[in-house]
């Protein structure tokens, strides 16, 4: 038994390395659909080419990957509620603003876009739980996704208006390829720049992966068993919604990937959350990196990785929905 | 079990190879020139580019890319320069015809290969030893080519003033002072007669001028003013005009009802269409009965901006003919000696070396 | 330093947020080990709240609740077994009751082998073994109610809190969970629970506390509280009380 346990996760820790090694070798250069590892002694274009733009990018897709798998599962786990992802409540749109302004006002700079992200989509968070506490109907985590819904819409609204106040040559393109995803544009330096408050969550995370068990029970239940209900799904909210908007400062919204992936995890890891975090956290991460490969290999121009990720991870997520064998109460 | 090592191991693999990145990798340290496959040309060249970037070459190139959104426009540009068919390798497909770049390059189309959402890997398999783009590009496309090694000039080309030096600037790149120069002064020299006869009028009356485009996307029925940095704006005030639309918000062709142009009331009307003839685009505007009232449909004076084979209000070498056009349309008194026919003859032959048979070609599509 | 209870209430009131009337009002009564109270009264009647202000869930306004300092920190020394518990997500038996041991483990820390073992035995304790792989939402009621009480169990608390542990049970498992109940007392825990029900009281509580509309009318030992008079004060229905062969019976009156 504990032989077949180690197995899978071997097998999954294996996968992701190889893949991340392929991925090197996978692209439009010299000509498609990848570069012999040959090369890399012979000619020293490629060798330029994997080492600065390949690398990081590969590195940030498994990194951004890997903070929206496990940022969804540790969301889906908080709210008790497998629907939920890390755009949720507000965050996504918050995030998009901020980084909309940061194109508009603050010349792109990757630092600024990332902060200017990472502010509002806190901000939108705390708007989202604000407004819910005003409101008088249903439960909490209703009230949290009725909130959600409002405040997305009104962030949502303040992107179109930065979209019309954009020029639409420069900065408009920039904006819509943002709210796609993309990571073409990825080099060490904004890598490294993500690098504190991503490792720092999923570190976190990781650490939880216990602990976001015992809050998916009632608060009075987890109360008993120690916990400070209020507090501990504050603080990882926090953590998730601070580690994904420094991500998606990076590489732009990319939807699906914190909705899908802890199903898959689940389905084949489990529920519990000492094996679906890390599970989350390594399928998310290959998955999109997977999705980046296909978006700078199939066409001449970049697909934005958004787009993939959304025809792969609906895809999968119909299949792992329909042929769920048990009912499952939301 | 998971085991417990994971984390460490997983940091441990993401710190080797970043340390081992590091270690390898010099961005741009080799040297920027490649073998070029002609006629070796050993002086370096150096110029300063829109961004005010000095970009140094060992030799002029021989094998330029046009990469990225509206780089095509730029072509126009590069095509006035000898050799340009055979120094340019590759160029971004835009929403421009070739029509023009075939007569100058018959190969252009298949040279057109690029997308306008092109990555650095697809132009680095091109092996380029120069790459153009436009100046918004250079954070992010600009940056990453650098990062390969591979020299990226960027150039703007959307104002009156940039015309001169960025073509001078241009002609140093290419290994061509003189031929750049020749027409940083052919720019200069019609940008400053065109002041200097506006000055010469005492007392001038400057016009009120609306430019409209019709037949923008998702709107067909509306009729729509650039914004106010556009080169439209600035060819109206270049040709002596006074541009109606410079409160109007927006940054990029913005619809207006019909109730602000009759606000404004101008002199006088241009009318552009990229779609449609610009004549069935006056047509479809004098016939709104709103129009009617309008003081420019009364006197007659809503004009359709010329187009050959690009309309003449694009950010695109032809600016320069469609502010004489409008000055002559503005002030036809002033500007009587101003022949029209002869100016396009001058433009076509001073930049595109275009004869009398060739320009049949433009005549056919002005339908002059 | 020996205590007098395990677990002590003092003119406890509580009263929810902008609500008008208090839930609990001026509760005062004691839990000691090895003994069972059942805390009867109808729906409504403030028996759930006691039940949290008990657990320290709820901060009273007024009163307060003590726990005898020997027993060490509240989260070892109190377990709760909540009425019902619904998850989207399906935890497996032994996955679920492994949460119990929570209260020994740090803030980020995961469980140890000895935290497996503890489950384990509580499995066979029980008598569930044969559920540990089977994902929670496919147990019968009675299953459920059994991984609720071994959960509270791995914790090993001596003070064991329980919300109408035997509401939605049908007879054999009802008479299964009261056994074991009586048994984890007899065990020398603490163990307090909450019905609606006066014959499920009467089987094995030691005393009795009955509210209403959030106020205790009596706290006495079982067979005392469980009388016809009080009964009737309680829910207004007329009702019997017999004793027959030593148990008490509740029974309507003709």
């Amino acid at each position: 038994m504990v032989k077949r346990r180690s197995f899978k996760w071997i097998v999954l820790l294996a996968a992701v390395f190889l893949l991340g090694v392929a991925s090197l070798f996978i692209g439009r250069y010299p000509s498609p659909p990848w570069m012999p590892p040959r090369a890399l002694f012979t000619d020293r274009l490629a060798l330029d080419l994997v080492l600065t733009l390949r690398l990081p990018r590969v590195l940030a897709a498994l990194l951004v990957g890997a903070v929206l798998g496990a940022s969804g599962l540790a969301m889906q786990m908080l709210f008790r509620n497998p629907l939920v992802e890390p755009g949720f409540l507000g965050v996504s749109q918050g995030a998009a603003f901020g980084a909309a302004l940061a194109i508009l006002y603050f010349a792109s700079n990757p630092f600024a876009v990332q902060a200017s992200a990472a502010v509002f989509g806190l901000a939108a968070l705390g708007l989202t739980y604000l407004f819910a506490r005003r409101l008088r109907y249903g439960g909490w985590v209703l009230r949290m996704v009725l909130a959600g819904i409002a405040v997305s819409a009104l962030f949502s609204a303040g992107v179109g208006l930065l979209k019309y106040l954009a020029d639409p040559l420069t900065q408009l393109p920039e904006i819509v390829f943002w709210l796609l995803g993309g990571l073409w544009a990825t080099r060490w330096s904004a890598l490294l720049a993500i690098l504190p408050a991503t490792l720092l969550g999923l570190a976190v995370l990781f650490l939880a992966r216990w602990r976001l068990n015992v809050l998916v029970l009632e608060d009075d239940a987890a109360f008993a068993l120690g916990a400070r209900p209020g507090r501990e799904r504050a603080l990882f909210l926090v953590v998730s919604v601070v580690a994904v908007a420094a991500a998606v400062s990076l590489s732009g919204i990319v939807a699906w990937v914190g909705l899908m992936i802890p199903h898959l995890a689940r389905r084949f890891y489990g529920v519990d959350g000492r094996s679906s975090l890390p599970a989350s956290l390594l399928l998310g991460g290959a998955f999109t990196l997977l999705c980046d490969d296909l978006s700078r290999t199939i066409t001449v121009g970049e697909i934005p990785l958004g787009i993939i990720t959304a025809l792969l991870g609906s895809l999968a997520f119909v299949v792992l929905l329909a042929s769920e064998g048990r009912e499952v109460e939301l | 079990m998971m085991p417990r090592l994971s984390l460490r191991f997983a940091l441990a693999v993401v710190l080797a190879y970043l340390l081992a990145a590091c270690s390898l990798s010099s961005p741009g340290s080799h040297s920027a020139s490649l073998p070029s496959d002609s006629a070796p040309s050993p002086n370096p060249v150096q110029a300063v580019d829109a961004l005010g970037r000095v970009v140094s070459l060992g030799a002029p190139p021989r094998r330029i890319v046009l990469a990225g959104k509206a780089s095509l426009l730029l072509a126009d540009a590069l095509y006035a320069f000898p050799d340009a068919p055979q120094r340019v390798v590759a160029l971004t497909k835009g929403k421009q015809s070739l029509d023009f770049l075939k007569l100058l390059d018959p190969d252009v189309q298949k040279k057109a290969v690029l997308a306008r959402e092109v990555g650095p890997e697809q132009i680095a398999a091109l092996h380029p030893d120069l790459v153009i783009i436009k100046s918004f590009l250079y954070p992010k496309l600009g940056k990453s080519l650098e990062a390969l090694g591979i020299p990226v000039f960027t150039m703007r080309l959307e104002a009156p003033e940039q015309y001169p030096r960025e073509l001078r600037e241009l002609g140093k790149l290419l290994g061509e002072e003189k031929r750049g120069d020749a027409l940083a002064d052919y720019f200069a020299g019609k940008m400053d007669f065109l002041q200097q006869t506006l000055d010469s009028a005492n007392g001038l009356s400057k016009p009120q001028v609306l430019v409209l485009r019709s037949g923008i996307r998702g709107n067909r029925g509306a009729f729509a003013v650039p914004p106010k940095n556009w080169i439209q704006t600035r060819m109206v005030v270049l040709a002596g005009g006074r541009p109606v639309w410079g409160s109007v918000q927006g940054s990029g062709w913005t619809p207006i009802p019909l109730e602000q142009i009759a606000a404004w009331n101008p002199d006088v009307i241009f009318v552009v269409s990229y779609q449609r003839p610009p004549a069935e685009a006056v047509k479809k505007f004098t016939s709104l009965r709103l129009a009617s009232a309008l003081k420019a449909v009364r006197d007659d004076k809503v004009f359709p901006i010329p187009a050959d084979f690009i309309s003449w209000d694009q950010p695109d070498t032809r600016w320069i003919l469609g502010a004489q056009w409008m000055a002559k349309k503005m002030h036809p008194d002033l500007f009587a000696p101003l022949d029209m026919r002869e100016a396009v003859s001058e433009f076509y032959r001073t930049l595109y070396g275009f004869d009398e048979s060739r320009l049949k070609a433009v005549w056919a599509k002005l339908g002059w | 330093m020996k205590c007098r209870f395990a677990l002590e209430a003092h003119a406890l009131t509580y009263r929810y947020p902008k609500a008008a009337v208090p839930a609990v009002l001026n509760a005062d009564f004691g839990l000691s080990r090895g003994e069972v109270v059942a805390v009867l009264g109808p729906n409504g009647a403030g028996k759930s709240t006691l039940l949290r202000l008990l657990l320290g869930f709820y901060r009273p306004q007024s009163g307060e609740v003590r726990l005898c300092p020997a027993l060490g920190a509240r989260r070892k020394a109190i377990a709760f077994v909540p009425q019902r518990e619904q998850t989207p997500f399906a935890f497996r038996v032994a996955e679920y009751m492994l949460l119990g041991r929570t209260p020994h483990l740090g803030f980020l820390a995961s469980p140890k082998p000895e935290d497996l073992a503890e489950v384990a035995l509580t499995l066979r304790k029980l008598g569930i073994e044969p559920l540990a792989d089977k994902p929670i939402t496919a147990l019968s009621g009675g299953e459920h109610q059994l991984v609720l009480i071994g959960r509270a169990l791995v914790q090993k608390a001596p003070i064991l809190l329980l919300d109408e542990p035997t509401n939605h049970l049908d007879l054999g498992n009802r008479y299964r969970v009261l056994t074991l109940l009586r048994s984890l007392a007899d065990e020398g825990r603490a163990v307090l629970f909450t019905t609606h029900d006066p014959q499920s009281a009467a089987v094995i509580a030691d005393r009795a506390v009955l509210m209403k509309e959030g106020s205790i009318i009596v706290d006495a030992p079982a067979k005392e509280a469980i009388s016809e008079a009080n009964l009737s004060q309680l829910y207004g229905a007329f009702v019997r009380v017999e004793s027959v062969e030593g148990f008490t019976v509740v029974l309507p009156r003709r």
